[in-house]
């Protein structure tokens, strides 16, 4: 690996993410030039799923990733069933929509909470919880509430086993979705006062994006599960033309793929979500988004974001559950085995706690022929990377050498993304 | 208190009345035990030796038989019980006729329980799943590994509304699995597409390679 060697390793590994990454700077001409590295190991899911069965294949993806399983198992069963055409009904779909958003939510809590320590003056999560214990309580707290609603409407947490292709298998009631709503009306209030009582506090790191685009879900509505991809530039694609939209390449020293759109590094996740709806978040949470001085063309403010849109969500959800809830009637539950012999392709775009996510399947006589998944964190890694040298230059520029110092700015960058590493190579 | 006799089960003490025997004792004393009384006429006459007690100069005795004594003292849970307890089992389960997916007992088996609490295996899943017989999953078409897999889960997944897809691992006594296999071909499932499930979660297995050939020799 020609041109590694010579960079100087920042990070071997930075701590607080999912996986194996490192970040390394070189001087040339003076100014650093940084490689990101995802030493992660490929596990190469993409060729596993070859001539499989259609209906094993959630039960596979959603291995690729245990914080976002539910996202990896909703992507492809949305893409195959799509390929497949089979069509689930309007109230399935609207449970899975929420069963994602419940995802986010809990997923979003978990990281603010890893990633508080960079915001709150810190060295790490161990002395936060040292020094308060009663912040880091509350966030556990949430967790818990949160997860408990997944049993209630998912089976479980980390890979589910009750929905599949076709298949809605555990018998989801009126009782259950009105559970849901009273447990995230319970979180909402307090995460209210939890975001109240961080935005006083909250020190912020001044930066700005060296590039500002991004790529989400496109909805009409908050960004959860579409047929299209919508870019910061306006341009919404059908998300079977997503190869035209994001162009992947290797890179030589990185086991994951950079992702570009029109050549330029793009980002994806709850910061381009927040921006993508940003009118119905500030109608629905506006006093918190000012209290946090959210500046959403400051990557580091990712974080700020996913706590707005955890908020956010929460209150959205527990509204949602309930008008589900009146609809369900005699509740949700629901299979059809007979479509699972048929041939197609297609894709879905499903937004993954991390940003947009997207599975591509061909079927043939109901097995897979080929399958791509193009994942948020390999969309991010190029971005990652650009934002991290122009973040060491500015603090170089600044006056900031020590190496430690830069160390310490660098995994907090790196960190506000919320890289998941295995789904990065996947 | 006159007329009673006192012994000490795991150093509790308990009164009982004379001429009833330790197991009474043990049973007052709230102490779970391992027997197969419940069985009724299955194994009469201290035959199962699944209760056995330790005696403090460490001689083991059935609890379903031993009489109450004043002083006496038994320990329930010593490992030379527990040993012991679990070499019966292990023979009792050898000498069980397996078909766990059509037993009445399903989804309320004392063996399993027992053999889950003295880490035995070789039970499938089926035994715990709440499913009755009729509402079996692979009746209606759905191809469960339930019947393959060895239970200790509580069948969590065939009870919240999926299926089983085998990640605890292979039963690995041959006249089950093939028993089993039957079962799913007379439910007109194709063997082959039930060693391709079996392959996601026991790929690395040993017994994977022998299973493939009992799939094939069927």
């Amino acid at each position: 690996m020609a041109g590694v060697e010579d960079f100087i390793r920042l990070y071997e590994e930075v701590p607080g993410v999912a996986g194996h990454i490192d970040v390394r700077i070189k001087e040339v001409e003076g100014r650093y030039r940084v490689q990101i590295n995802i030493t992660q190991s490929p596990r190469f899911f993409e060729i596993s799923l070859k001539n499989r069965k259609v209906d094993e294949v959630p039960i596979v993806t959603a291995r690729i990733c245990g914080v976002c399983s539910m996202a990896h198992l909703l992507g492809s069963i949305i893409a195959l069933e799509k390929a497949l055409g089979i069509d689930m009904g309007e109230k399935v779909m609207k449970l899975r929509k929420m069963i994602e958003v419940v995802g986010i939510i809990q997923n979003n809590f978990v990281h603010v909470l890893v990633a508080l320590p960079d915001y709150l003056g810190y060295r790490n999560l161990i002395e936060l919880a040292k020094a308060e214990p009663a912040i880091v309580k509350k966030f556990l707290k949430i967790n818990a509430e949160v997860l408990k609603v997944y049993g209630n409407i998912a089976g479980r947490f980390t890979h589910t086993h009750v929905i599949d292709v076709a298949y809605q298998g555990k018998l989801v009631t009126r009782y259950d979705l009105e559970k849901a709503s009273k447990i995230l009306a319970s979180v909402g209030k307090e995460a209210e006062s939890l975001v109240s009582e961080l935005a006083s506090r909250w020190r912020d790191i001044e930066f700005e994006d060296p590039v500002h685009s991004y790529l989400t879900v496109g909805t009409p509505d908050y960004p959860i599960i579409g047929d299209e991809i919508a870019t910061s530039e306006g341009e919404v694609a059908d998300v079977m033309r997503y190869k035209e939209v994001i162009h992947e390449e290797e890179v030589e020293y990185s086991n994951a793929k950079h992702c570009t759109y029109r050549g330029k590094p793009f980002f994806v996740g709850s910061r381009a979500r927040v921006l993508r709806n940003h009118s119905d978040v500030s109608k629905e949470v506006g006093d918190y988004l000012s209290q946090l001085r959210l500046n959403l063309s400051n990557p580091f403010d990712n974080v700020k974001a996913q706590l707005i849109e955890a908020l956010y969500l929460t209150l959205v959800a527990e509204r949602e559950f309930a008008d589900l809830a009146s609809a369900v009637g005699s509740g949700i539950r629901l299979y059809d085995l007979s479509k699972l012999k048929g041939s197609g392709e297609a894709a879905s775009a499903v937004e993954a706690p991390r940003g947009l996510l997207i599975h591509h399947y061909s079927v043939r006589n109901g097995r897979v022929v080929a399958a791509n998944i193009i994942t948020p964190t390999a969309m991010n890694s190029k971005h990652m990377e650009v934002c991290c040298e122009a973040l060491i230059n500015k603090l170089r520029s600044e006056g900031v050498s020590r190496l430690d110092d830069l160390r310490a700015y660098a995994a907090a960058l790196v960190r506000s993304y919320d890289p998941c590493l295995p789904c990065a190579v996947h | 208190m006159k007329g009673k006799v006192r012994i000490k089960v795991n150093g509790i003490e308990v009164e009982v009345d004379p001429g009833s025997v330790v197991l009474d004792a043990i049973k007052q004393a709230g102490i779970p035990m391992h027997s197969l009384c419940q069985a009724g006429e299955l194994y009469k006459g201290a035959s199962c030796r699944l209760c056995l007690v330790e005696l403090p100069n460490g001689k083991l005795v059935p609890a379903c038989a031993y009489p109450v004594s004043n002083g006496l003292e038994v320990y329930t849970r010593t490992p030379k019980t527990l040993k012991t307890r679990r070499t019966t089992l292990e023979l009792l389960l050898a000498y069980h006729r397996i078909e766990c997916w059509i037993c009445k007992r399903k989804g309320d088996c004392i063996l399993v329980k027992m053999a889950n609490d003295l880490r035995l295996e070789g039970i499938p899943v089926c035994a715990e799943c709440p499913l009755h017989p009729d509402e079996c999953l692979l009746n209606k078409g759905i191809l469960c590994l339930g019947l393959l897999t060895v239970a200790g889960c509580d069948a969590e997944c065939p009870r919240t509304g999926g299926r089983c897809w085998g990640c605890r691992g292979p039963i690995t006594r041959e006249d089950v699995v093939v028993r089993a296999l039957r079962r799913y071909r007379e439910l007109g499932f194709e063997l082959k597409e039930v060693a391709e499930i079996a392959e996601i979660f026991w790929s690395a297995h040993p017994f994977l390679e022998k299973f493939k050939l009992l799939v094939e020799g069927i």
